[in-house]
């Protein structure tokens, strides 16, 4: 049987999330809060969905490095104000955006469970202060950066990051005082195909 | 190295490379600092447009000869296009200071159709002290002409929820040749001044 075969429940849960983004564009771009921190969010659960978990040893992707640096890369581009704008004003940048939102949903899907839990905490960590960080610019840039949204949007997109941040360093934080999970249940949930040729 | 090595750095290059492209060599995170280096390496021409100012005198951009201004206002606006006022006047007396031969130099272009009739396009120039010799306050004649300058200028107009709009708060400097040359900040009232006697 197929591997999408096999993740059908997640090819389809996906698919619905990817339509969603994409359908009702209109109304989560209307504000910056909702573009960002929704719209975003739901494009990368779509292609993690569809991607997956890791199947199986792999040369191009050991720790998860490569993915990891695909979806950073990608996330990296879509959170200049310029681009930003670019999305909205240009279908093409919009659909530059849908796609590679969830190719990088994708890519953090089957990266993420290879990467070695220390790393994975002080990926956490780093993300979490960036988060942080941007929400406080987001809220102290007196300036406009997204010429199609208010200031006062910055703002409110700036609390929700910050609020967002902290909550999940909270979490991060008492899951690993409570010791998280090991390694090796990591591990466990990279998929094991059955060898060619089994039943 | 292994090809998980290879593969890392390929995709960060690329990601560097492409974030290097769409921020004109990490010189302009956001659309109105793009806009500033584009058309300061590149002036664009101004397309031709019909504008009937406060009098109902009809006028045509580009104005060539000599350079221009142009802001974009609503004048009921109770900040920003105030300061826009405000700086235009600024520039208007420098002008006069400066000895320069009155030229209609100045234009005050109102976004706001629905609203600003002749009536409120000249209560905006009397209060502001407007010069129709040098500074004229106008509306394109219609909306297609709007949309066009607000395009080729880059300016982007959104309702602020209370009745209201928040745009740019800049200059736009069309040259003498009618080209669309160069963006200044409402505080430059030297170099705009300057610019204009050029």
């Amino acid at each position: 049987m197929s591997r999408t075969v096999d993740n059908w429940p997640g090819v389809l849960t996906g698919s619905v999330a990817f339509l969603a983004a994409w359908l009702v564009r209109e109304t989560l771009e209307a504000r910056l809060v909702t573009h960002l921190l929704v719209q975003f969010p739901l494009l990368l659960a779509a292609g993690a969905l569809v991607a997956g978990p890791p199947c199986g040893p792999t040369r191009w992707n050991r720790g998860g490095a490569t993915g990891l640096a695909l979806a950073a890369a990608i996330s990296a581009f879509w959170m200049l104000p310029r681009s930003i704008d670019a999305s909205l004003a240009d279908l093409r940048f919009e659909a530059a955006k849908l796609a590679s939102l969830s190719i990088a949903g994708a890519a953090l899907a089957r990266s993420l469970p290879r990467v070695p839990w220390l790393a994975r905490q002080l990926l956490a960590a780093q993300t979490l202060a960036m988060a942080a960080a941007m929400g406080w610019l987001y809220t102290a840039l007196p300036e406009r950066l997204c010429l199609r949204y208010l200031r006062s949007e910055q703002d409110e997109l700036g609390t929700a990051l910050l609020l967002l941040a902290v909550s999940a360093f909270l979490l991060w934080l008492g899951r690993l005082c409570a010791g998280g999970p090991a390694d090796g249940a990591a591990r466990r949930r990279i998929v094991q195909l059955p060898a060619r040729g089994a039943a | 190295m292994s090809r998980t090595a290879v593969a890392t750095a390929a995709v960060l290059l690329a990601g560097a490379g492409a974030i290097f492209v769409a921020t004109d060599g990490f010189a302009a995170f956001t659309s109105e600092t793009a806009r500033r280096l584009a058309v300061q390496r590149a002036p664009v021409p101004v397309p031709a447009v019909t504008l009937r100012d406060g009098r109902g005198e009809r006028f045509q951009l580009p104005i060539g000869g000599r350079p221009m201004l142009v802001e974009f206002v609503y004048t009921s606006c109770p900040t920003l296009c105030v300061a826009l006022g405000q700086s235009f006047a600024a520039i208007q007396d420098a002008l006069e200071e400066a000895g320069a031969a009155p030229a209609l130099q100045l234009l005050s272009v109102s976004f706001d159709p629905a609203r600003d009739d002749a009536a409120a396009l000249s209560a905006y120039a009397a209060a502001h002290g407007a010069d129709p010799r040098r500074w004229r306050v106008a509306l394109p004649e219609d909306e297609a002409a709007l949309r066009t300058l607000l395009r080729a200028m880059g300016v982007v107009v959104i309702p602020d929820g209370e009745g209201g709009y928040v745009h740019n708060a800049a200059l736009y400097l069309i040259d003498a040749r009618g080209r669309f040359a160069a963006i200044l900040d409402p505080d430059e009232i030297d170099r705009a001044s300057a610019e204009l006697r050029r």
